[in-house]
């Protein structure tokens, strides 16, 4: 009986490729496809970062980030010139911001806001969901989606839990909730603007609302991205920040 | 005896002037029981704003928490079995359990930083009883059954429009890397003393803090209320000692060394304008008394003559300072302790700016004026030392030649 159910499960899915076919991705290797879309193995971006504050002004940030092999952070800002010269780096869980005028690194937590827009420092310098969050895929409101459901492996993830849709045809993020411990929406993500960085297909604009206060959200855009690099190791520690 | 009654009597022969010099100490005791009445009012509101609401005598932490780059993760269990342990140390009378942290709060549309306090109400106020009064007018203190109340600062609150009811969220991290959020209500407002507390200051109950820190039975510090104030140092070492090496255990005057300097200072301005006063009265009564002797050359003369001995020239004029001092330093005395209770009674009012009114009332305890009074007399005789010594020196031919 149990047998005739499963035999007859499989040549159903066989003859309905579309609702689930063989090569469906599990939540799994979705979850690696975020990873390697959003944080590539290696690479030289160059970003701008506009913070919308609540009272309605901008401000404009201009950085690049470097990841190397051992997958570790340094970022250089260029703009505005509050911030020009200041780098960050992040090597395993810890952070630092170098500071021009103190000449002097200091620690950061990847909670803290990301130069005080709406990004967390762990969104943009540390992503890396599949060693932080344990996943699931649950039905998606939106049939050209995939919807993951990511819960904290350890009270050290930036998030509780993660509610991360996931296009079907390109296997892009698309959109995400971030909830806190008490299941409050704290942040929503929305991905779009596909394109292609040296052979790699990504969302080249991010806007991350803050859903605490609505007047407050961050875009971040990726103007370039290149990969595969073989950048030399030295520059990932703390006494080369600024030089 | 008769030496004494002599020295009254000479007092009175120039009314004027000894009324003069009488006015001067008068006014001089005064004015020093007044100021050490304005004094003790301006530390006792002190202690009662920074320690008897806020600070408490004593505080408990687990050791490297102050100073620490993440002080959430240095806590100290919340659990009965310790404060009692606290609680059986001589000296000891209230102990209470505190979370100090710090985050976002938010109205839906905006959001700022804040800073809290967390406290338990059923306890706190045998810790601080002045907390009680720490609230704006209109305002109560947290009490025991309200959870998710706050009390914020009227600065924040208005930055965020909020009002009395008002749902506000949360948001603070915790000892971990992810943020949590939680709903508060705006149950009150606390009193704005100064700017920046008003614009972060907030109290929450320590439960709604354990909950959105994820802190479950623990704490950041105790804070604890002893029987005599005067004592601290001394239940404090107690307190090490029972406690050892895993905790620190500090003052008020730790913790807020400013308060301390502030309290120290207001003493020494004391005393340099006691000192100038004092200097003022003392050239009063030595011109006075130099007036008196040259005025009587004649008189200590026939005095000499007539068999007097020297030292008892000394005396007449000592007692004669002596007496101006006993009287008017009582005098002054009286009169500034009784406008410092009338004013004690009646309360000073007095406005921080940008804050709200805060009652000052000047008191000043009677050991005091005994110690001006004692100054007075103390100075009037050495300032009458040189006058009656050039008196006692005379030579009685010379003396009774002199016109």
């Amino acid at each position: 009986m149990l047998r005739f159910a499963t035999t007859s499960a499989l040549l159903f899915c066989l003859s309905v490729p579309s609702l689930a076919s063989a090569a469906d991705p599990t939540a799994a290797e979705l979850l690696k496809r975020y990873d390697a879309v959003m944080s590539p193995k290696t690479f030289d971006g160059l970003m701008v970062m506009v913070a919308h504050r609540q009272d309605d002004t901008t401000r404009t940030y201009k950085f690049r980030a470097l990841k190397s092999q051992d997958d570790k952070i340094r970022t250089w800002f260029f703009e505005p010139a509050a911030a020009k010269g200041q780098e960050m780096l992040r090597v395993e869980d810890n952070m630092w911001v170098y500071m021009p005028n103190l000449k002097r690194a200091l620690r950061l937590a990847s909670r803290e806001s990301f130069q005080g827009g709406d990004f967390n420092n762990g969104d943009v310098l540390r992503v890396n969901y599949v060693a932080d969050y344990t996943v699931k895929l649950i039905p998606s409101d939106d049939a050209t989606t995939w919807l993951l459901d990511l819960t904290a492996k350890t009270k050290e993830a930036a998030y509780d839990r993660i509610k991360l849709w996931m296009t079907k045809d390109k296997q892009q993020p698309a959109k995400a909730e971030y909830y806190a411990a008490s299941g409050k929406m704290l942040r929503s993500a929305k991905f779009d603007d596909v394109k292609n960085f040296h052979g790699l297909e990504r969302p080249a604009h991010i806007t991350m609302k803050n859903e605490l206060a609505s007047k407050r959200y961050t875009e971040l855009t990726t103007l370039d991205m290149k990969l595969d690099l073989d950048i030399p190791a030295q520059k990932f520690v703390l006494d080369d920040l600024g030089r | 005896m008769r030496l004494i009654l002599l020295a009254l009597r000479n007092l009175t022969r120039n009314k004027r002037r000894t009324i003069l010099t009488a006015l001067a100490i008068v006014f001089g005791a005064a004015a020093i029981v007044l100021l050490q009445g304005f004094v003790n009012g301006f530390i006792r509101n002190n202690i009662e704003a920074i320690v008897m609401s806020r600070l408490g005598v004593l505080q408990v932490f687990r050791k490297g928490y102050l100073g620490s780059d993440d002080p959430l993760k240095k806590t100290i269990p919340h659990d009965a079995a310790l404060i009692a342990r606290i609680k059986a140390v001589e000296g000891v009378t209230a102990v209470t359990p505190r979370i100090n942290f710090d985050g976002m709060v938010s109205n839906g549309a905006e959001s700022t930083m804040f800073v809290a306090t967390a406290i338990d109400p059923a306890t706190e106020y045998e810790v601080c009883p002045q907390r009680k009064k720490r609230v704006a007018i209109g305002s109560l203190p947290l009490s025991p059954d309200q959870q998710g109340t706050a009390l914020i600062g009227k600065t924040l609150a208005d930055s965020l429009k909020a009002e009395k009811g008002s749902t506000l969220v949360m948001q603070a991290a915790g000892p971990h890397a992810s943020t949590n959020a939680l709903d508060i209500e705006v149950g009150g407002f606390l009193p704005t003393l100064n700017l920046v507390e008003s614009k972060r200051m907030s109290t929450v109950q320590i439960g709604f803090a354990q909950e959105l820190l994820r802190m479950k039975g623990q704490v950041t510090e105790y804070t604890i209320g002893v029987r005599n104030i005067a004592e601290m140092n001394v239940i404090a070492a107690r307190l090490r000692t029972v406690l050892g090496d895993e905790f620190q255990v500090t003052t008020w005057e730790d913790l807020d060394p400013a308060t301390k300097t502030r309290v120290a200072s207001m003493g020494y301005v004391l005393l340099f304008v006691a000192v100038v006063l004092f200097l003022l009265v003392a050239t009063g009564i030595i011109n006075t008394m130099l007036m008196s002797v040259y005025e009587r050359v004649r008189e200590i003369g026939t005095m000499l003559a007539l068999g007097v001995r020297r030292w008892q020239v000394t005396a007449l004029f000592l007692l004669e300072a002596t007496a101006l001092g006993l009287l008017s330093s009582v005098l002054g005395a009286a009169l500034g302790y009784v406008v410092v209770r009338w004013l004690g009674a009646r309360g000073i009012a007095l406005k921080p700016p940008g804050g709200d009114i805060l009652w000052t009332y000047p008191n000043v305890d009677l050991k005091f004026l005994l110690i001006v009074i004692g100054f007075s007399i103390a100075g009037a005789v050495l300032s009458a030392l040189y006058p009656a010594y050039k008196a006692s020196r005379l030579s009685p031919v010379d003396a009774l030649r002199a016109t």
